[in-house]
């Protein structure tokens, strides 16, 4: 186990006061068999209201609403994850999809739709023929390697462009540049398994990488595709690793513009010119005591987790 | 915030030793804003190893491998969560979906095809009948009352019997009985829900009722629909309210049959004569922690 604590905080400064509209957030990272969250905080000014919701793909998402014109918005996320995914290559596939081709059952079928379904189905033509010197109709190869020759091929023969702006580029012009964010080529990634009705999907989170080797802040992005007996396996496509505890996801989406950590604006016609600060930590935690006491940070009231230790064990 | 300590024991005694085929366990609760897993211990008798996996709908499953003949399976379950979903009814829908019908965005639509296709199409007609008095065409209802409607007609007219069966009833089935068990009646509320194109979902996990009403054992299903702006909302369909912190959500799937807590065979064609002994506890939980 490997325990890891997130420091993400976000400020925005508006040159007069704004009326925020609500915002969305999807900062907490995904919890399950692999990653259980120790302790948690989350502190916005202005004055707020939270709602918590499990959206269509199941991520905890916080809906804010704002009491009050502001001439900043401050959101600082700080938690402790412990994090079990510690052999990540120990999967096992159903033998009817070791190989690929395959067919996948029918029952699963209707579920695997909306992860086939392109989310540029523009870009097609230029992914298929792309797509050409992997696998063409007639062949078989083993579905885990085909994923792997993909992943690596982006992963080293495209070249990193930190972006800072929102959204994706599309899959033709990455393939035309020869280059993108981690975003843009887990975008690539997703489409590509996608024409070859391999259902796959967006992640954004965390990653921990103490020798840094690319990436703005330690946010990142990359995709899972899921497959039959082994589930949902993460692949980054970035590094050209297969996902385990470096990565701490926090939102899985069907599109990959659709899981911003911070989303949404403020009311009226007129711009407001402002500035963001972006300060993202990801660091080991070795520490038991409560952040509080560590950090000197205190929770609100809508975000407060107790402080309780964790443990999975079988026996 | 609430504490709940879970308990569940389930074993299986076979008369002579059997080689067991790899078994799925969806037992563990789904960790999320509302509900934070504090402890867990899994205890697994014979010896066995488990591959852990996120299965298409997200739930954490656990695949168990068994490495030794047996002619005794047994699975326990011991662990202590946190529940903070104390207003479950504090939630807003989206302007454009507070009255049915409305149109999801077509990004949404996408993502919910398959919580909106029929689990039981040959029902649907017998569906469509007992659907008429809550909404016909050219009429406009608050989306809201249109599913507590429905979820209050369920509960209010139908008969709850425990129904031990591995399964659901068919939701014509219970229509024409008139009565069913909680997986049955959620069932037929996802169905209902269906027929309207609201997408709606099984959940199968844990009720914690210190004054037992229904239900054997405190493992319970409900089902989920979702509403744009408020996400997956809960509907229990055989108490008629809507799902806050006594609900402990393990596994939700499209169809009702896919979320049985242990699911898994022998190897062999001979069948072999067994009996299976199941316990549960849900209790509320003011000791410390972590168990012993």
């Amino acid at each position: 186990m490997k325990r890891i604590r997130i420091h993400h905080s976000t400020t925005y400064t508006y040159e007069s006061p704004v009326t925020l509209l609500p915002h969305k957030l999807m900062i907490r990272p995904r919890a399950g068999y692999d990653i259980h969250i120790e302790q948690y905080s989350l502190n916005i000014t202005p004055a707020h209201t939270t709602k918590w919701q499990r959206d269509i793909n199941g991520n905890s998402v916080a809906m804010v609403s704002f009491l009050e014109p502001t001439k900043e918005l401050a959101i600082v996320s700080d938690l402790v994850i412990g994090h079990y995914d510690s052999a990540p290559l120990d999967f096992r596939v159903d033998e009817k999809a070791v190989m690929y081709p395959f067919s996948f059952d029918p029952s699963e079928r209707i579920d695997a739709t909306p992860f086939q379904t392109p989310s540029f189905p523009s870009d097609s033509a230029r992914v298929a023929r792309w797509l050409d010197r992997f696998w063409k109709p007639g062949d078989t190869i083993e579905t885990y390697e085909l994923l792997n020759r993909i992943n690596q091929t982006i992963a080293k023969k495209f070249s990193y462009r930190m972006r800072e702006e929102p959204g994706v580029q599309r899959p033709a012009a990455t393939l035309k540049l020869k280059g993108g964010s981690c975003r843009d080529f887990a975008t690539l990634f997703i489409e590509a398994c996608r024409y070859l009705g391999l259902p796959a999907r967006f992640v954004s989170g965390y990653l921990h990488c103490p020798e840094t080797v690319q990436g703005h802040g330690h946010t990142h992005a990359w995709s899972e595709v899921f497959l039959p007996g082994a589930g949902w396996l993460g692949f980054d496509n970035t590094s050209g690793n297969i996902v385990g505890h470096d990565h701490i996801a926090v939102a899985v989406t069907r599109h990959p513009e659709d899981a911003p950590p911070i989303s949404g604006c403020y009311d009226g016609d007129v711009f407001v010119p402002s500035v963001m600060k972006l300060s993202v930590v990801v660091e080991e935690y070795s520490s038991t005591d409560p952040l509080s006491e560590t950090s000197g940070f205190l929770s609100t009231p809508d975000s407060i987790e107790p402080v309780a230790p964790l443990e999975s064990s079988s026996a | 915030m609430k504490r709940i300590r879970i308990q569940h024991s389930t074993t299986y005694s076979y008369e002579s030793p059997v080689t067991l085929l790899p078994h799925k366990l969806m037992i563990r609760p789904r960790s999320g804003y509302d509900i934070q897993l504090e402890q867990s211990v899994l205890k697994i008798t014979p010896a066995h190893e488990i591959k852990w996996q996120r299965d298409v709908y997200g739930n954490s499953v656990a695949i168990v491998s068994f490495l030794e003949p047996t002619t005794e399976l047994a699975i326990v379950s011991d662990l202590v969560i946190s529940h903070y979903e104390a207003a479950p009814l504090n939630f807003v829908v989206d302007e454009k979906a507070v009255m049915f019908p409305f149109y999801f965005d077509p990004s949404e639509r996408v993502d919910l095809i398959p919580y909106q296709t029929l689990s039981f199409p040959s029902d649907s007609a017998a569906v469509s009948e007992w659907l008429q008095p809550f909404w016909q065409p050219g009429q406009t209802i608050e989306t809201y009352a249109l599913l507590d409607q429905i979820n209050q007609a369920i509960v209010k007219n139908f008969a709850y019997r425990m129904r031990e069966e591995p399964g659901v009833q068919r939701p014509a089935e219970t229509l024409r009985l008139k009565a069913g068990s909680c997986r049955d009646f959620a069932t037929l509320f996802i169905e209902a829900c269906r027929y309207f194109g609201l997408p709606a979902r099984f959940v199968s996990g844990y009720l914690h009722c210190p004054e037992t009403v229904t239900g054997h054992g405190s493992t319970h299903a409900w089902s989920e629909v979702y509403l744009p702006g408020a996400g997956w909302k809960g509907f229990d369909n055989t108490s008629g309210i809507v799902v806050g912190e006594d609900h402990i959500a393990v596994a939700v799937t499209r169809h009702p049959e896919d979320a049985p807590p242990v699911s898994g065979s022998y190897a062999g064609d001979v069948a072999v004569p067994s009996t299976m002994k199941l316990s549960v506890i849900v209790e509320e939980f003011t000791g410390n922690l972590p168990l012993s």
